[in-house]
This record gives C-alpha cells, sequence and structure tokens, in this order.
C-alpha cells in the first residue's frame, strides 16, 4: 500500500504588474513608503523598551 | 494574539527584529474594502550576524498564524533600506526583499492563505513591491483591492 502526502502551500493568486503608473498612483505608493521609513525610525528608537519588557 | 501588536525577536544568532501589526489610517488607502488592512512592517534593529533560514520560516509561519486568527488584508511593503546581499546579485533591497518573501512563502505550507503581488514601475526611486495576504475565505476583497490599485493606472 502506497501513502500518498499532499502539502498545501499558499496560494499566489497573480501577480500585477503596473509598468504605466499614472501621477496619483505614484504619489500614493510614495507617501506610503515615507510613512513605512518614518515608522522604522519610530521601531528603532523604541527597540530598548520593547526587548526590556520580554 | 492582538490585531495590532508589535513582536519583538531574537533570533539564535543575536540579531534583533520588530514586527508589528498596524492599521492603516483610513485616508492613507482610499479603498472600498469591507476589511481592515494591516500594515506589516519588519524592522532589523540589531544585526550581529547572518540569520539562518530559521527565523525567516518562523517569521512566515507567525503571519500565517496571524492572518489565519483575524479578518484581515495585510499589507507588506517591500522597503528600500539597505539590506546584505551577494555583491554579484545585482538587485535593489526591494527586489530582494520581494524575492526573499516570495520564495519563503511559496514554502510555507498553509492552504488557507492567498497572495498577491503588485510591482509598481518607477524610475525615480526605484519600484514598488507590495504583497498583499489575506485567507481564501477572503478571496474577493483582496481582488477588489488588488483591482483598486490596477484602476489606478487608467485614472490620467
Amino acid at each position: 500500500m502506497y501513502v500518498c502526502m499532499i502539502q498545501l502551500n499558499t496560494m499566489l493568486l497573480k501577480t500585477v504588474r503596473i509598468e504605466k503608473p499614472t501621477p496619483q498612483l505614484l504619489n500614493l505608493v510614495r507617501k506610503l513608503q515615507a510613512e513605512k521609513e518614518e515608522n522604522k525610525k519610530r521601531l528603532v528608537s523604541k527597540k530598548d523598551d520593547f526587548f526590556k519588557k520580554k | 494574539m492582538q490585531l495590532e501588536h508589535t513582536l519583538s525577536h531574537e533570533t539564535k544568532e543575536g540579531n534583533k527584529y520588530l514586527v508589528e501589526f498596524s492599521a492603516f489610517n483610513q485616508n492613507a488607502i482610499p479603498v472600498n474594502v469591507n476589511l481592515p488592512i494591516i500594515n506589516l512592517s519588519l524592522v532589523q534593529v540589531e544585526a550581529v550576524k547572518q540569520n539562518s533560514p530559521a527565523f525567516l520560516k518562523y517569521l512566515a509561519q507567525y503571519v500565517c498564524d496571524y492572518v489565519n486568527t483575524f479578518d484581515v488584508i495585510l499589507y507588506y511593503y517591500c522597503d528600500t533600506t539597505d539590506i546584505v546581499m551577494r555583491k554579484s546579485r545585482k538587485s535593489t533591497p526591494q527586489k530582494y526583499r520581494h524575492d526573499l518573501f516570495c520564495t519563503l512563502y511559496d514554502t510555507i505550507h498553509n492552504e488557507s492563505i492567498i497572495r498577491e503581488i503588485i510591482i509598481i514601475k518607477d524610475d525615480s526611486v526605484g519600484d514598488h513591491y507590495i504583497l498583499l495576504i489575506t485567507t481564501k475565505k477572503n478571496q474577493k476583497e483582496l481582488e477588489k483591492l488588488s483591482a483598486e490599485f490596477e484602476d489606478f493606472k487608467d485614472k490620467v
């Protein structure tokens, strides 16, 4: 008797490539990128608090 | 586990990471999706030496557990901060992170998790790589969100 094991991985539905974004979309993603960089700085500045808690 | 929280993690190599799950300000992304969009931030706050793949696997599994716990769409933006990569690899930090995460999620065994990738060309600051993650039951909302990104390309 053979036992067949199937592992089901997370599924990638699709990849959307936007080759010619409008200025509006570029503004949006650049703004989100800037917010993310700021958020990273905030987390780094508070790192000692997080690791003390552990 | 709470919807919004920050996980602090020290790897066995001694590297320290903060992983933050935070809700987007509703004005930040003008979308019509009936689920909270949660911003995933991964920050290396202390680097001692190169990680083993074990940490990345732990992180991907943690993210999958999070998405299985809450009805949300997780938004991960691959950022521009420098990252250690082989000199022979001609890539930007964003693209490298993107490739790394894609490989990682390809290997995680969790059939309930679905993903979509959005790549936006930007010659000025480098291409943008966005990863959206949710569960199968929220597939319609995920498709709605990525369609809103796609629609932007037609608005001039």
